[in-house]
């Protein structure tokens, strides 16, 4: 049953010892990494993802990490951790598998048979470098292959990792739970999620056009990098305003065009296209809540609310359709904050005033408030669990 | 109200561009606000998609309905007690499958459409049938999936009926026989589903080395090439094949689709599918939906006034392809006559949730 398994970076199987989070054999490796994807950019033109992974690797910021968990606390890696992956989320199996390792452990990774040439191309890249001799410790730390899901060595994984990282979807979870684990690994998971932004329409109105134009990028970015389908990629869009006046309504319209604009440069194909016609008109079949619907041609879809529906969580948008409300941004996100609200992207509204507001009012959703264009942007600290906490244990001690 | 037996009593290639188009804009006018009074969740659609409700839209202008949405939601424009019969489409296993609402009135008029397209193509008189297929597809009389209701509908065309494959898709070289023996020298009809004629006709001819002698026999097949890309055959190779186990020379294929029954596209010997007056083809651009111009490839929306039960009188398909001419095909057939390039390819979609597929 082993067959079928195609070994894409590192060795078959990984010494376990755990070592200290952010270990210097670790960051010089990652290092290196970096600067490697830096000197071959120009073979990555088409794979923007790469070149953005490089970056956050960059050694400057792998540093800021590390000083956030200068707090004298004595920390130490698990063992062997074993991810498991979205396979249409390219070059996400990397940063999971480089938060374990930051954290002091080793890493085995599952990806689709399916994967993507983005990682094909990156595993590449990984197991050259770590052919080199220098790098033979963190060598030994890394296993990535890929199969198909009902291999058996998904299931010996499982059953001997210390530690588990599932990205995607409650689907996944439920049936990785049903499997034999040991008793003692931790598990972190990633869930369903989705997302909102929060735009106060005063302040969107004061901006001048060239700013108003960056802005529209980084919400572009957000949202249409990954089809509208990443846990963080906004699906509602709150308008924080008291009424509806022909004022607000120009900012609206000003602040959708030169969205429109920006997605200009995303590729709709004729798949893409049709899938989004047809879930607004699924939407606009089914849904009481809705008081217009704007298109701009096929790049762009819009769905104005009344109020907030119940479920919010259940409204999803892709390849570029949001749901709008306009009203008191504290109304609506007392609504919108189940479980599942991930990350709330905003501009204009006081980020202490929200982070506050979910506090005192004991919500359950919200465990990310961000710039609007850093919605995509992975942290350490993700879905509110601090990854390199859960996957590293303290020694607490006493004299 | 829509004057079917006006529309059904003319000949199915008679209507030259400028007057289709004109009676198009004011039929299918009229059967959008028909179905927006009849079928609530169409007529809430028309209402956010802000499609004004009275006042001429042009053919073009008529809003589309995504194909899909037939499988989601049961759209049905007639009281549940006047359903005279459920169509399906023919969804791979595990697939969703669409429901199609006909009445009796709708069914009799996407027949007759049918009946009118044929007789252009192979004469009003009734011919053989041989059906390349089994007969256990009709088994369920409720529910007729796409290839159970090709079957019946191509019946009408005939005297008398054979059905080729056994319950098992074993070829009945015996029953073929005898069939072909009792009308040597006369035309005859044959139908089938592309795949299921390739694969349990022409292959099992083939690897057998039998072969039959039918030059009498018209083939029409429908249902699309997809499965057979797959393996690498192209229209053309299927067509020779095909003419090599079994002599038959006359062999067209058609498009159409459960969501618009009858209203067929079929092939004349040019190569050429064609659109008759019973419906209408219009290819869009992916960016805006906008209307390509003839030899641009885009996304299939098919159009016909026959779809009275449900809301199914324009449709946007998940098909692509290039309208090739009008009224001007060297076959002599008045309408858009066009090629079809097979489903949009199901090009991946970002997303974080789908972990354990593949």
């Amino acid at each position: 049953m082993m067959d079928d398994v195609t070994y894409l970076a590192g060795v078959i199987q990984p010494k376990a010892e755990p070592l200290k989070p952010f270990s210097e054999p670790v960051l010089d490796f990652l290092e290196e990494l970096s600067g490697e994807i830096r000197k071959r950019r120009r073979e990555f033109e088409t794979y923007r993802e790469i070149p953005a992974f490089g970056f956050w690797l960059r050694r400057t910021h792998m540093e800021e990490f590390r000083m956030r968990y200068e707090d004298g606390k004595l920390r130490i890696g698990r063992g062997v951790i074993f991810h498991i992956v979205s396979s249409n989320v390219p070059v996400l199996f990397a940063y999971s598998m480089v938060i374990g390792l930051l954290a002091g452990n080793s890493c085995v990774v599952r990806i689709s048979s399916r994967s993507r040439n983005e990682d094909q191309k990156l595993c590449e890249i990984i197991d050259n470098l770590l052919g080199r001799p220098e790098f033979s410790l963190v060598r030994n730390r890394i296993s990535v292959f890929s199969c198909k899901r009902d291999n058996e060595i998904v299931k010996c994984w499982l059953e001997e990792c210390d530690g588990l990282m599932v990205w995607g979807g409650d689907q996944a979870i439920q049936s990785v739970r049903g499997m034999k684990l040991r008793p003692d690994a931790v598990q972190v998971m990633f869930p369903d999620r989705y997302s909102i932004c929060i735009l106060d329409t005063e302040r969107i109105g004061t901006i001048p056009d060239e700013g108003l134009q960056t802005l529209a990028y980084g919400f572009v970015k957000d949202a249409y990098a990954m089809d509208q389908n990443a846990c963080s990629s906004p699906q509602f869009v709150i308008w924080n305003q008291e009424e509806e006046t022909e004022r607000t309504e120009q900012i609206r319209r000003r602040w959708w065009n030169a969205v429109r604009k920006e997605a200009t440069a995303y590729e709709l194909n004729p798949h893409k296209a049709t899938k989004k016609y047809e879930t607004l008109c699924r939407y606009a079949m089914i849904t009481e809540e809705i008081l217009r619907i704007e298109q701009y041609d096929n790049l762009l879809y819009t769905v104005l609310l009344s109020k907030i529906p119940p479920n919010p969580e259940t409204y999803r948008g892709t390849c570029g359709l949001f749901f709008e409300y306009q009203g008191d941004y504290r109304t609506a996100v007392r609504q919108l904050a189940a479980r599942k609200l991930q990350t709330v992207t905003y501009y204009g509204i006081r980020r202490e005033e929200l982070t506050d507001y979910i506090i005192n009012n004991h919500l359950y959703g919200i465990h990310r408030v961000v710039p609007i264009g850093e919605a995509l942007n992975m942290d350490l600290v993700w879905d509110g669990q601090d990854l390199i906490e859960m996957l590293s244990r303290e020694i607490v001690w006493e004299e | 109200m829509m004057d079917y037996e006006g529309i059904l009593s003319r000949k199915p290639f008679s209507a030259a561009k400028d007057e289709k188009k004109l009676m198009y804009g004011e039929w299918l006018t009229e059967l959008t606000d028909y179905h927006r009074k009849h079928c609530p969740s169409y007529g809430q659609l028309l209402k956010h998609l802000m499609i004004r409700e009275h006042g001429q839209m042009r053919e073009e202008e008529i809003p589309m309905l995504p194909v899909g949405l037939f499988k989601e939601m049961d759209l049905i424009s007639i009281p549940g007690d006047k359903v005279f019969k459920t169509m399906t489409s023919s969804g791979t296993k595990g697939q969703t499958v669409s429901r199609i609402y006909l009445d009796r009135d709708t069914a009799n008029y996407q027949q007759r459409a049918l009946a009118n397209i044929g007789g252009d193509f192979w004469g009003e008189e009734r011919l053989p049938l041989l059906v390349l297929d089994s007969p256990d597809v009709l088994k369920n009389r409720n529910l007729f999936s796409a290839r159970g209701a090709g079957i019946l509908g191509f019946s009408i065309f005939s005297s008398r009926i054979c059905y080729g494959l056994d319950q098992d898709m074993n070829l009945d070289m015996e029953r073929i026989k005898q069939f072909l023996d009792r009308y040597t020298g006369k035309r005859i009809l044959i139908f089938g589903f592309t795949y299921i004629i390739w694969k349990y006709f022409y292959q099992a001819l083939a690897k057998s080395g039998q072969k039959l002698d039918i030059p009498e026999g018209i083939l029409i097949h429908g249902g699309g090439f997809k499965k057979l890309e797959d393996q690498s055959v192209s229209p053309h190779e299927f067509k020779e094949r095909i003419r090599e186990v079994s002599g038959i020379k006359e062999i067209h294929n058609y498009y159409g689709m459960a969501e618009q029954t009858g209203s067929i596209y079929m092939e004349c010997p040019q190569g050429h599918l064609h659109a008759s007056l019973y419906s209408d083809i219009i290819t869009r651009r992916v960016k805006d939906f906008g209307v390509c111009s003839h030899g641009e490839k885009g996304i299939i929306q098919v159009l016909s006034p026959l779809a009275l039960s449900y809301p199914g009188h324009s449709i946007l398909t998940e098909d692509e392809g290039i309208i090739l001419g009008e009224d001007d095909c060297p076959c002599g057939r008045l309408g858009k006559y066009f090629k079809v390039l097979g489903r949009i390819s199901q090009a991946e979609i970002r997303g974080c949730s789908d972990t354990y597929d593949g």
